[in-house]
């Protein structure tokens, strides 16, 4: 039987908890007596949400955004950290214990705080150690705020630090080490910020004595160790650093008794020790096929599939409840139709947001945007744009209706028509094809909708494939006066693809990458067909096909 | 006017519609065959032209041309066309 690496054990971890979850607390209400199944299956579901709490708070788990939580080093370092600062009394004299030491460790310091004292965050520059930042104001809205919130709150930080030493920190430390879905979202519309959590903390951030915090420290100091210790008054904690100075000198002292030297993240980071571990469980990462043996190899794609139609379930439900429940009771709140059209998109884009959560918290695919923050949300758009977009699988539906602030899409009349999803589709303002597509696609660009449409008029053929594109998006843009913005979707590896069965999803994760490319101003009255061609053409080009390829040579 | 002269003006007429109304600079009207297909292949026209067509031909003859399966027959081609109007125009 092949050993699993530790790259691989993630997965396998999640499909045993999750089997295990589930055949308990399945089977418990089953097979026990009223009350102890509720009971067990209430273990069980706690135990489940444990499991999130570790994948979002745990300093190690790399689940919703990479992180270095110790340095991969063979030479005797390690990395002291100071959080929260800088203080006008304590950072100062944690400086000086330090130079007295000789010893290199570094400050994360929020922004507010450093616009504060830029004296100070020059001092711990110019005396070799590194600064970090560790948000803007260090607050609980962090953890549950929105994308833009969050990347705001790191971005605000980095550039105060940035402005006061000219040089952008590049490493970062999510308060408290929690990297929630909320965190995650708006930490990847940041620039390449490092998130870098601990081997072994103090906890020096409340009330407590030396002797605990040299003790809890003490037992982890191993070479590549990355210590969290605090300078500043973090939320929730006490004012009283007394504790974190009494206990530095003698942690230094332990440092030097084990040859072990003090240096600041940013020399680790020269030297390529600061690397994330095996992010999430992706599938080119985690070859299953080849590492399980078999036994438990069918078992998990079974299960995969069963995950994969859960999914389904959960989507068509969703959107029954949603549409005969959630939106009658949004459209008792008063307000002309376009507003309310925008108020029950809004609430789908929190339903699609959900969905999105459940398909990644299942091991089945995330999105990932680096650029989606293009368009910013809320209002209605001054100015509105035809998104296009190539269409590699069923789930970057949801994932640009649910990344942009104002998108209706263009759907195939027959699930417009659909019992179950037409009324949803109908009241969120999505368009169906038709006789009427044009005029309703113009009407929803006027009233400050942007407009979604798949050229290809269906999912594309195959991985990076295309089909031939319909001019009507085009004809659109150019009969509403608005420019056109490209999209491209990209899924790693095919899942839900045209050609790809439902249980055929990979073994791992799948990743949709959304990219805002360019946008195209055209010009009133120009032809659509040539538009159409040339957008196809750039599309080509940019998915990396052969210029040509059959559909290159569509005659215009 | 015989039903049979009708027929041969209405070809010349809707010949001329389909150029004008999707503006085929480079397509002579007497040039389209009466069975030549519109779509795919042929005039190799697409739905946003079978909706401009169609509206004109709503304007020009008022003849309403919905979705379903008749509408799409009717478009074949521009015999089609025509016995299409001929029927619904009466």
């Amino acid at each position: 039987m092949p050993m699993l690496s530790p790259r691989q054990q993630p997965l396998l971890h999640a499909f045993a908890i999750k089997i295990a979850a589930l055949a308990a607390g399945g089977g418990a209400l089953v097979a026990l007596p009223w009350p102890w199944g509720v009971a067990v299956a209430a273990g069980v579901a706690l135990l489940t949400v444990g499991f999130l709490a570790h994948a979002i708070a745990h300093p190690r788990s790399q689940y919703f955004a990479p992180v270095v939580h110790r340095a991969t080093t063979t030479r005797r370092e390690v990395a002291l950290t100071f959080d929260d600062g800088p203080d006008p009394v304590v950072t100062a004299e944690v400086l000086d214990i330090l130079a007295a030491h000789r010893a290199r460790a570094t400050f994360f310091v929020l922004g507010e705080r450093a616009a504060l004292h830029p004296e100070l965050v020059r001092r711990i520059q110019a005396e070799g150690h590194t600064v970090g930042t560790h948000t803007q104001h260090h607050r609980m809205r962090f953890h549950f705020g929105s994308a833009g919130y969050v990347r705001r709150e790191i971005e605000d930080a980095v550039d105060v630090v940035g402005g006061i030493l000219s040089r952008r920190p590049s490493l970062f430390r999510p308060p408290h080490g929690v990297r929630s879905p909320c965190f995650a979202r708006g930490w990847r519309g940041t620039r390449a910020l490092t998130c870098v959590t601990w081997s072994a903390r103090g906890l020096d951030a409340r009330a407590t004595d030396a002797d605990r915090v040299v003790a809890r420290v003490e037992k982890h100091l191993a070479p590549g160790a990355i210590i969290a210790l605090h300078d500043g008054t973090g939320l929730g904690g006490s004012t009283d650093r007394s504790a974190t100075l009494a206990a530095l000198p003698r942690l230094l002292e332990a440092c030097r008794e084990r040859g072990l030297r003090c240096v600041g993240l940013d020399s680790l980071e020269r030297e390529g020790a600061l690397v994330p571990g095996p992010s999430a469980f992706e599938a080119e990462v985690f070859p299953l096929k080849a590492v399980l043996p078999g036994v438990l190899y069918w078992p998990f794609r079974a299960f995969r599939t069963l995950e994969v139609a859960s999914c389904f379930a959960a989507f068509w439900t969703g959107a029954v409840v949603f549409a005969w429940v959630g939106l009658p009771i949004l459209a008792l709140w008063p307000g002309s139709p376009a507003v309310k059209m925008h108020r029950s998109l809004r609430a789908l884009r929190r339903c699609f947001d959900a969905f999105h959560l459940m398909m990644r918290v299942l091991f089945l695919y995330r999105r990932e945007s680096g650029s989606a923050s293009a368009r910013s949300g809320g209002a209605p758009a001054s100015s509105p744009v035809v998104l296009v977009a190539n269409h590699p699988t069923l789930c970057d539906v949801t994932a640009v209706v649910s990344l942009f602030p104002n998108v209706v899409c263009l759907a195939r009349s027959a699930i417009v028509k659909n019992p179950l999803m037409g009324r949803l589709l109908r009241i969120c303002g999505f368009v169906p094809t038709g006789p009427a597509t044009l005029h309703d696609c113009v009407e929803r660009l006027r009233m400050g909708f942007d407009v979604l449409i798949f050229p290809e008029g269906t999912r594309s053929p195959r991985e990076g494939g295309l089909q031939i594109f319909h001019r009507g998006a085009f004809e659109i843009a150019i009969r509403a006066g608005v420019p056109i913005v490209l999209l491209k979707l990209t899924c790693r590896p095919p899942a839900l693809s045209k050609s790809l069965p439902m249980w055929r999803n990979p073994d791992g994760m799948a990743v949709l990458n959304v990219e805002v490319l360019e946008t195209i101003t055209p010009e009133r009255g120009q032809d659509s067909r040539t538009l159409c061609r040339a957008v196809e053409k750039r599309y080509h080009e940019l998915l990396g096909l052969v210029p040509d390829s059959p559909a290159l040579e569509y005659s215009t | 006017m015989t039903t049979e002269e009708n027929r041969t003006t209405l070809l010349r007429e809707v010949k001329q519609l389909i150029v004008d109304a999707l503006q085929l600079d480079d397509v002579q009207p007497d040039s389209i065959a009466d069975d030549e297909p519109l779509f795919g292949t042929g005039l190799a026209l697409d739905s946003i032209d079978a909706l401009e067509l169609a509206m004109a031909i709503t304007r020009r003859y008022a003849v309403k041309m919905s979705q379903g399966e008749e509408t799409r027959d009717a478009f074949r081609s521009v015999g089609h066309l025509v016995d299409y109007i001929l029927l619904h125009a009466a």
